[in-house]
């Protein structure tokens, strides 16, 4: 619970809206998730219940292991844009035909190469994991283990847990929309140099509203996925992880750097416009 | 650095040496591990004031997300659950608290001497301006820079420490 | 200087990382549990890093301590794992995880 609060403080909403630019932002979210694990395993040995506490071992196991894929498939952004400061990676990914200073601005990071595209799906899928969602929600399987690591808590501890989870499927859509959705930037727009000189909170807020419909969409596509997919089998998950996604996120993180030393540095979208590289 | 920044990183001192002493002291070694967990966090915290943020960060991912859950883990894997075994046996503890002192004495004595004395021997060079300074740039280039060699030896560790462990944990 | 100022300079630090380790002493000394030995490994293994980082910092302005703490967190890891997967091993052949019954080379 607490981890999924303090990582909102460094989402991006806004160009000028932003609760804290830490200089290692995603690096700070990455950790502060991992603080997820030790409650639910804690939660689940104090039920002292059997179910309770072999979900509480598997939700542990399967946050600890999905963290590597997630891990890999944020490196093909720090890889383009240089960068661990998410402000600064929402603002590369601003780019608008015909702006100024083009080769510093590249087009959203899912479209940066096609390696990027494999690995925005790779950290959807591994954030759904690490947040218990449910092709992936082995850790409160109904229909074994009753309802998992929160089977014996009701009341505001129920209500903790259940809050910490739900906020943090907000903010890994959040972590999704800015590192390759392109944060608060509406496409092959800029707000800056439009012929109408825009005040600043006017650009706060749209650039809000966009940043709010990117994340809410995700996290609609999360909870639409709740009613289409089976469960997977603990097994399955596992190999899953470890012999699908892993290797993948390697592929697709040697893919980008040798993207970047092959096209220097260049996106997709700005070699279809022909821009120069850096 | 202002007072206020000051006093939050002697509350997370504390925090530290208070929860280092539970890790110790805690006759229940499920607490134990607990408070362990806070120590972790406490010298992260300690990094962070001490200009390393990128380290505080690898602190939190690789003890509190690696060797704690190991942890947990195999408590709660060798002690079975409904007949609790946690409880450590009483050994003798004059021994540990003796050699505990001696390590402890000279460094005491020192501090005390130089709170006594009152006087800042040794100007460190600029604090304030290495104490928030981000550091991640400069850890990225050293690491495949000068100390290309050890990083890549420290992978072959990994790799082996990674075989090793499953080889010992398999099933027979 | 006030107290303060003791407790976040250099004597602050190496006070902390002293503390540590020798708490992590005693713990290895005197723990049966062999999972509570390897907590107060960890325990020493980050009072090194906290004096690594603290030369770093108040002596040298250098990069390189970080280096090595970084270094010393990696290696850490890689011996938890070790040492668990030795005591799992321990438990399922003796069904106890005290570091005193771990006897099977004495005959």
């Amino acid at each position: 619970m607490v981890g999924a609060c303090s990582a909102f403080a460094v989402l991006p909403l806004s160009q000028y809206l932003m609760g804290a630019d830490v200089n290692i932002g995603i690096f700070f979210i990455l950790a502060i998730s991992t603080l997820v694990a030790p409650g639910i395993l804690l939660g689940s040995w104090s039920s002292n219940n059997k179910w309770s506490l072999l979900g509480g071992l598997r939700g542990a196991a399967q946050i600890v292991s999905y963290e590597i894929p997630v891990a890999l498939s944020i490196l093909p952004v720090v890889l383009i844009s240089g960068t661990l400061q998410i402000g600064n990676i929402v603002e590369q990914q601003g780019w608008a035909p015909g702006a100024e200073n083009a080769a510093a601005y590249h087009f959203w990071n899912v479209f940066h190469n096609p390696f990027c595209f494999v690995a925005s799906i790779l950290l959807f899928i591994g954030g759904l994991a690490e947040t218990n969602r449910i092709p992936f929600d082995l850790p409160e399987a109904e229909s074994e283990l009753v309802s998992g690591f929160n089977t014996e808590f009701s009341g505001m501890r129920f209500g903790l847990y259940a809050l910490g989870e739900f906020a943090e499927i907000f903010v890994m859509s959040g972590m999704l929309t800015a590192l390759y959705l392109g944060g608060w930037h509406i496409p092959f727009l800029n707000l800056e140099s439009l012929f109408i000189k825009l005040p600043t909170g006017l650009i706060a807020i749209i650039q809000l509203g966009m940043f709010s419909i990117k994340t809410l969409s995700l996290v609609f596509v999360v909870m639409w996925l709740r009613w289409t997919l089976p469960r997977l089998r603990v097994d399955q998950l596992m190999g899953m992880c470890w012999k699908g996604l892993v290797p993948l996120a390697l592929i697709n993180l040697f893919g980008t750097a040798v993207w970047m030393w092959v096209f220097n540095g260049r996106s997709l979208m700005q070699l279809i416009f022909g821009v120069a590289g850096h | 650095m202002s007072e206020t920044a000051k006093i939050i990183l002697v509350v997370f001192q504390l925090l530290t040496v208070a929860s280092a002493l539970l890790v110790t002291f805690s006759p229940n070694i499920l607490y134990a591990s607990i408070s362990l967990l806070f120590a972790f966090l406490g010298v992260a915290i300690m990094f962070l004031y001490a200009g390393a943020d990128f380290l505080a960060g690898v602190q939190v991912v690789v003890y509190i997300g690696g060797v704690t859950i190991l942890v947990l883990f195999a408590i709660m894997l060798t002690s079975w659950m409904y007949q609790i075994k946690l409880r450590d046996s009483r050994t003798k503890l004059i021994v540990p608290l003796l050699l505990a002192l001696f390590g402890l004495l000279p460094f005491l004595y020192q501090g005390a001497q130089h709170l006594a004395s009152r006087v800042l021997r040794t100007v460190p060079p600029d604090f304030d301006a290495f104490a928030f300074s981000p550091k991640t740039n400069a850890v990225g280039e050293a690491l495949l820079g000068n100390y290309l060699l050890p990083f890549e030896g420290i992978t072959v560790l990994l790799l082996g420490a990674l075989v090793g462990a499953v080889w010992l944990a398999r099933p027979k | 200087m006030s107290f303060l100022d003791w407790a976040t300079g250099l004597h602050g630090y190496l006070f902390v990382g002293t503390i540590l380790a020798t708490l992590g002493i005693i713990a290895v000394v005197y723990r049966r549990n062999s999972i509570g030995v390897l907590l107060g490994i960890e325990l020493l293994l980050n009072a090194a890093s906290i004096n690594f980082i603290a030369f770093s910092k108040f002596r040298t302005a250098a990069i390189d301590g970080q280096i090595f703490a970084l270094f010393i967190i990696i290696i850490a890891a890689a011996e938890a794992a070790v040492a668990l997967a030795i005591i799992l091993r321990l438990y399922r052949l003796r069904e106890t995880i005290d570091a005193g019954e771990a006897n099977l080379m004495r005959n």
